[in-house]
């Protein structure tokens, strides 16, 4: 392996411990960075990855290392890292020895900008690096009216506590459409993923199909490389339906791959969507849809035994499904909360046993880029660094050729 | 609230926070510490607590808070907590920054004996503190024989590490009497009798057996002992440990959320009968022994607190003490590498269960003689609130 792989995996074990412990800050470190001018600001469309919450306080979307690999932000007080600054510049450091020097992201152009209606486009699409937009369509779940959230999601408590204080609330096709052709011309985007919380009475598709609808018309583009994340539905022919719309993937999300523990945490998706043979079902006739390495699953990594995810990685990408693990990170406002994920080196283990499976199952990087809708999570890092993807490799090139 | 019980209580946070964080040291820091000769070793009869194994190299097996609660020990190179040993004192610290100086807990007399058959009796039955021993008469479990283990024990795993080093096996009921007998001649008052499951489930016969040689050996018809099994299959078998001259029995069903629990606890859930029939058990067990007599416990952090409540609330309802142990992924568990909740999380979990034995009416006496090890939190709060540490006689002096 050469020096700068070597050295690119040794900062995967930091950026692990950076995205799961979280990284330690005064919340007032940041007043002095152009935040929501030059730099990209955090939006909670979603949810709160934070430790505790902050509203009013603006903290950047992430930082890039050195290297170039980015780091999300994940405020903990707690955390052995932490951000200092220094004559204006912010440093990642471990105690008192600095890591190395932080580089904020810049704020996408069309986070500037704002739809035909009056709506602000960073609250219609967030900017999630390397060219992906992540688009909320309802930043709530209909689950939570029966008492039925997911207990490792935070989705409703977020609404609750930033909705009104970002202006984060139902976003219409004509607002995407318009938000997404902004940043494919402005920004270079080059992926989305349609996705939010259950609606009432499971009225998404119609909603799925008016906005790729928008997007063609907007950004002009028949295949605009879509991902319409959905829940498992009860009559699997509506698939069928995203496609003829124009989505070039499809992710429905299974949690876990115990069936008892998905029945135990997720009982929203199970009483509403089935059981878990229900969703193993979806994600085979996804397939069948829209072929191999076109469906994209997850599993919430941290909850059930290591073993238990990767029989059900192996299982799916055998069947044709490219299925992530995200770390879980028990949030503020989560039925979980004051729990704790398990050790940046056992979720590091599984990340590289994850993409062990997907090369073994020859899913490309485009595969994986395409269905996901992060592109910098330490699953594509792996592939970036085995691949030489990343700019860094570029410029120790062309360091060697001018030599 | 008194001064005193306000510092006990702190006393108690820090208790939690080194219980579930554990203390950092170097694993030779005891080599100026009297162990196995003044002080109490720690012996890996079942499990092991500590982050990592540590074979050949022991332990004492806990410490004194200043104001008296018991604290176990737990080895975790990555705590905020120390032990720091200076001119002939030991010291809890906190980012290097000295809390106390660190009393550690005497070794009881029983332990320099051996039985009859030349047996070491702290290979035998192991002393909890405040005259509670506990008997773990296989130290291992026939549920790994089916890929059966609960994902969150290392019993196997721990056997395996220090069975042989320690000289730790299967205990015969001679052994046990002998043992028990010497204990309660050194004071001790309370005796369970658990262990990893069986081949066959034949550990009836075993604990009746168990049950004649402790009441030979201590000249006792009720020697207050606690019989910890799994739900029988037929539950009329719960009568004979009462009739065996158990006061108590103990039943513990892990975790209140039946799919977790079939999840976690697969051994538990195919080979006794599934869930439901842990919480018959249970219920059968008070009709046999009575409210009070019969405890269960949920390993927690497994499953959302409010799942674990709701658990203890409905079996003490029922005339069950379930208590919670903070779960600890230790070495050799499936689910090594995870991390328990916070230790806030856990102290609110036992605040609020203490409420709920109140509330139920259960007596120190009765939390007392059902638990395995009574310095458990749970405990420590009711002695609290009932003054029942010797520094609340200290201080009426």
């Amino acid at each position: 392996m050469s020096n700068i792989k070597d050295k690119l995996y040794r900062e995967l074990e930091v950026k692990a411990i950076a995205c799961i412990d979280g990284v330690s800050f005064d919340p007032h470190i940041f007043q002095h960075l152009d935040l929501g001018g030059r730099y990209q600001e955090e939006v909670h469309s979603l949810f709160e990855m934070d430790h505790e919450s902050h509203v009013g306080v603006q903290f950047p979307a992430g930082f890039y290392s050195p290297s170039g690999l980015f780091y999300p932000l994940k405020w903990d007080r707690r955390s052995r890292y932490s951000i200092i600054v220094d004559q204006g510049t912010f440093y990642l450091s471990s105690g008192q020895e600095i890591i190395f020097k932080i580089r904020f992201p810049d704020r996408p152009k069309y986070y500037g900008l704002q739809t035909s209606d009056g709506t602000k486009m960073n609250t219609i699409a967030l900017y999630n690096q390397e060219g992906k937009l992540h688009v909320v369509y309802s930043n709530s779940c209909a689950f939570n009216e029966k008492g039925r959230d997911c207990k490792f999601c935070n989705i409703n408590a977020t609404h609750n506590t930033y909705g009104e204080e970002e202006g984060i609330g139902w976003t219409y096709p004509r607002q995407i459409g318009e938000t997404v052709a902004a940043a494919y011309r402005l920004d270079g985007a080059r992926h989305l993923s349609l996705t939010g919380g259950y609606v009432p009475e499971r009225r998404e598709v119609e909603y799925y199909l008016d906005v790729a609808d928008s997007i063609r018309e907007h950004t002009g583009l028949d295949d605009f490389n879509g991902t319409a994340v959905i829940g498992a539905p009860n009559d699997l022919d509506i698939i069928e339906k995203y496609k003829e719309a124009g989505f070039r993937t499809i992710a429905t999300n299974i949690e876990f791959w115990d069936k008892d523990i998905f029945k135990a945490l997720c009982p929203g998706k199970y009483l509403e969507s089935g059981g878990l043979e229900q969703w193993v079902k979806t994600l085979e006739h996804e397939v069948e849809v829209f072929g191999r390495g076109k469906v994209r699953s997850n599993i919430v990594a941290g909850i059930e035994p290591k073993d238990t995810t990767l029989e059900g990685i192996e299982f799916l990408a055998s069947k044709g499904v490219v299925c992530f693990a995200t770390s879980w990170n028990p949030n503020p406002g989560s039925a979980l909360e004051g729990h704790r994920t398990p050790e940046p080196a056992w979720h590091l283990d599984l990340y590289k046993k994850i993409a062990a499976i997907f090369r073994k199952s020859g899913f490309t990087y485009d595969e994986i880029y395409d269905t996901s809708s992060s592109g910098v999570s330490i699953i594509h890092d792996i592939y970036r660094i085995e691949e030489e993807r990343l700019p860094i490799f570029r410029e120790e090139s062309a360091a060697v050729e001018a030599v | 609230m008194s001064n005193i019980k306000e510092t006990l209580y702190r006393e108690l946070e820090l208790k939690i926070i080194t219980g579930v964080e554990g203390i950092n040291f170097d694993p030779h820091i005891f080599k100026h510490l009297d162990l196995g000769g003044r002080y109490q070793e720690d012996i890996h009869f079942c499990m092991e607590f500590a982050h990592e194994t540590h074979v050949g190299i022991k332990f004492p097996v806990g410490f004194y808070s200043p104001h008296g609660l018991i604290n176990y020990l737990k080895w975790d190179r990555r705590s905020s907590y120390s032990f720091i040993y200076e001119r002939g004192t030991y010291y809890l610290a906190h980012h290097g920054e000295v809390l106390y100086p660190v009393e550690f807990l005497e070794r009881p007399n029983y332990y320099n004996l051996k039985t009859s058959d030349g047996t070491s009796m702290p290979a035998i039955a192991s002393y909890l503190q405040e005259g509670a021993v506990v008997v773990a008469y296989s130290n291992e479990c026939a549920l790994k024989e089916k890929d059966h283990d609960c994902k969150f024990c290392n019993i196997n795993a721990t056997k395996a590490t220090y069975g042989e080093i320690e000289g730790i096996g299967w205990k015969y009921p001679k052994q046990v009497g002998e043992t028990v007998g010497a204990a309660y001649l050194d004071g001790a008052r309370h005796v369970t009798i658990t262990g990893g499951f069986v081949a066959e489930r034949r550990e009836v016969e075993y604990y009746l057996d168990v049950a004649d040689a402790i009441k030979e050996h201590t000249g006792l018809e009720d020697f207050n002992g606690t019989a910890c099994v799994g739900a029988p299959h037929d539950l009329s078998i719960i009568d004979k440990y009462k009739e065996a001259g158990y006061r108590t029995i103990a039943t513990n069903i892990e975790i209140w959320d039946r799919n977790i629990f079939k999840a976690i606890c697969p051994g538990k859930e195919l080979q006794c009968g599934g869930w439901e029939h842990w919480v018959k058990a249970l219920e059968y067990e008070v009709d046999v022994f009575g409210r009070g007599k019969v405890r269960s416990n949920i390993v927690a952090g497994l499953e959302p607190k409010d799942s674990t409540l709701e658990g203890i609330e409905y079996l003490a309802s029922k005339g069950v003490i379930c208590f919670a142990t903070s779960w600890n992924p230790n070495p050799g568990s499936a689910l090594e590498g995870h991390r328990s909740p916070e230790p806030a999380w856990h102290f609110d979990l036992y605040k609020k269960i203490a409420a709920i034995h109140r509330k139920y009416g259960f007596t120190y006496e009765e939390l007392y003689d059902c638990n395995a090890a009574p310095i458990g939190v749970i405990n420590d709060i009711y002695r609290i609130e009932d003054e029942l540490l010797p520094v609340f006689e200290a201080q009426l002096v």
